[in-house]
């Protein structure tokens, strides 16, 4: 088989088996089966993908993915997050907007605690939106930010998707780590501004309501007392990083005992939300994890029939700019983002654009952030992004997937506006870990 | 059939608590490790084999209890579209892929065990273990996944059920559940 037909058996496969709805891992291993008995010489591929499944997984630098992920539902099940948002909601008085800017800055907070884009939409959905609903809130300038500010978790270390990408890539963990934060608080910066300013000119979207008088000591307490304490766990992880002192997956480590460190500070450990915690971690981990065992060998498939090289060499000598290339790329991870979920684009795109990223010259690191803009804005891309689900179920009955898909595309809108000013401007990721690392 | 899916329960879930000690494994090893050697005591030898062999251990020996719980992620929103009657049909196909894949995977997996214990392989890093320890966790995942298959295609209701909840049930009860759980 030519590696064209390669090509449209290992992708067209994989897609019909999703959208099939056969499970994304048996999707990938049925289709690696197929291509390991047609490409990798029959039973010696078959033997070499069961060999293949170990080595996938068994990667070091892939334990951030557990460890970030552990922190997140730390904070959740410990109650610190909702304590946080809390605290913040104290801090703010009447301004326009007003629960949705507290759910921009509160995800902005957890996104530094967590490394899950779900677990932040989740609390940030179950804590606010029924007060925003309940104060008569728009659907579109409650749930929007909810969703869209719970996506920059991704981007935010610690980021179990950016440490998965970075390792899939074969690029420094570090690096992507730390280039994704300035994008992040940039875009966190945007939606704040703009729900400031819709609320503004449309003030009947965000009604305005009494908020309890509080003095300045009686609002920044709650902020001294609960959120500050929380960025401990930030320095713990991105702090031991920059000082050298860990290597990422030590510094994943090193975040979650800071992060029970802090819960019991609060008193609020106990070995009921501990085992909480660790079961929902595993739960998530395995899942990701069992996924990563089908990528070696899927790339494998796809570099020994000669189609990694052969679509990187063809894309390569049609003498297009590199701009135009890189736009094709992020294009079509745009579109796989509306009917895929994350792991799952990254297993497919990766193969084949870490090698055209290499030939083109562009740096590794900014692509992925570049890349990471895209998987979060897919988060939230209808019909099937991930977040739009997310809200669903903790939205009101009433809500509309409509209302949700309508709610979050003004904060796409900025989303694709950033990753279009990080394409220009490639020093706003590539600064930070140029200056810290 | 029953009394097997009863065994087939308790193994699931025993394995699923063997990986839940390697999250706690990873969490306390790689963090004491950091401390120790940023204090200048050294390093704790065999951590970074030992944690590559956890995540192994979850990514592979939790599957079972994943599949179980029908919490492996999967698109199914085309499927639900489905008239009821379709939709079972449709859920009875995706079953028989998965077995279908489970099922090669489970044979040639127990050849590479057999072959890696026949040629007596070892794997030689910081921690030196025979191969097989490395090789028996796919052909028992396989295995379990394909009587979990079996028994909802050709027994459904064999299903084993416990009486009480149990505390690794993915949506069991756990005291400091919140709300939350079940969302991710």
């Amino acid at each position: 088989m030519d590696w064209i037909g390669v090509v449209a058996m290992m992708f067209g496969g994989v897609i019909f088996a999703l959208l099939l709805g056969i499970p994304i891992v048996f999707a990938f291993l049925c289709i690696n089966i197929i291509g390991a008995a047609v490409v990798l010489g029959g039973e010696i591929g078959m033997l070499q993908m069961i060999r293949n499944m170990q080595g996938a997984v068994a990667n070091y630098s892939l334990a951030p993915v557990v460890l970030f992920v552990f922190m997140g539902e730390v904070m959740l099940y410990t109650g610190i997050a909702t304590r946080a948002i809390d605290a913040i909601d104290k801090l703010f008085t009447r301004v326009p907007g007003r629960l949705s800017m507290i759910a921009i800055v509160g995800g902005t907070v957890f996104s530094s605690l967590s490394g899950s884009t779900i677990a932040n939409t989740a609390v940030l959905g179950k804590t606010l939106l029924p007060q925003m609903l309940e104060k008569g809130y728009a659907p579109s300038i409650s749930m929007g930010p909810i969703m869209a500010i719970g996506g920059v978790a991704m981007l935010i270390p610690p980021s179990g998707l950016a440490v998965l990408l970075a390792s899939l890539a074969e690029i420094s963990v570090n690096q992507v780590l730390i280039a994704g934060i300035i994008p992040a608080l940039l875009m966190a910066a945007a939606f704040f501004a703009y729900v400031g300013i819709r609320c503004t000119i449309n003030p009947s979207l965000a009604p305005s309501y009494s908020v309890d008088e509080r003095t300045w000591g009686e609002r920044l307490k709650p902020l001294f007392v609960d959120v500050l304490p929380l960025l401990s766990i930030f320095v713990a992880v991105v702090g031991s990083m920059i000082a050298g002192i860990a290597t990422p997956t030590e510094s994943a480590a090193l975040g979650s005992l800071a992060s029970i460190a802090v819960a019991a500070c609060y008193r609020a450990v106990n070995i009921n939300n501990l085992f909480a915690s660790t079961k929902a971690t595993l739960r998530f981990s395995a899942m990701i994890l069992f996924i990563v065992c089908a990528s070696t060998t899927f790339s494998q498939i796809l570099a020994f029939s000669g189609a990694t090289q052969s679509i990187s060499y063809l894309i390569t000598s049609m003498d297009l700019p590199p701009l135009t290339i890189l736009l094709a790329m992020l294009l079509l991870l745009i579109i796989l983002g509306c009917f895929m979920e994350q792991v799952s684009m990254m297993m497919l795109t990766l193969p084949i654009f870490m090698p055209i990223v290499a030939a083109t010259g562009f740096n590794e690191v900014w692509f992925a952030v570049l890349m990471l803009i895209v998987l979060e804005i897919s988060l939230c891309t209808p019909p099937f992004g991930l977040l739009l689900f997310v809200m669903q179920g903790i939205a009101p009955r009433g809500i509309t997937i409509r209302q949700i898909y309508a709610s979050v595309t003004p904060f796409i809108l900025i989303q694709l506006l950033f990753l279009g000013l990080i394409v220009a401007i490639p020093a706003l990721a590539l600064w930070l870990p140029s200056v810290v690392l | 059939m029953r009394q097997l899916m009863k065994w087939h329960f308790y193994i699931v879930h025993i394995l699923a608590a063997l990986t839940g000690l390697c999250v706690v494994f990873l969490i306390v090893a790689i963090g004491a490790e950091a401390i120790i050697r940023s204090l200048g005591f050294g390093y704790i030898p065999g951590v970074i084999d030992i944690s590559e062999f956890s995540l192994f251990f979850i990514a592979v020996l939790a599957s079972p209890w994943l599949l179980r719980d029908n919490q492996h992620i999967r698109v199914d929103i085309v499927i639900a579209q489905f008239p009821p009657r379709l939709r079972a049909q449709a859920e009875k196909l995706i079953y028989l892929v998965v077995l279908s894949v489970a099922g090669v995977i489970l044979y040639y997996s127990c050849k590479v065990f057999m072959e890696s214990w026949r040629l007596e392989e070892l794997v030689i890093r910081e921690v030196e273990i025979p191969d097989w320890w490395l090789q028996w966790q796919i052909p028992l995942a396989m295995l379990l996944i394909c009587i979990d298959l079996i028994q909802r295609l050709f027994f459904p209701h064999c299903r084993y059920e416990p009486k009480r909840k149990s505390w690794l049930d993915v949506n069991g009860p756990t005291k400091a559940q919140t709300p939350l759980d079940g969302d991710q």
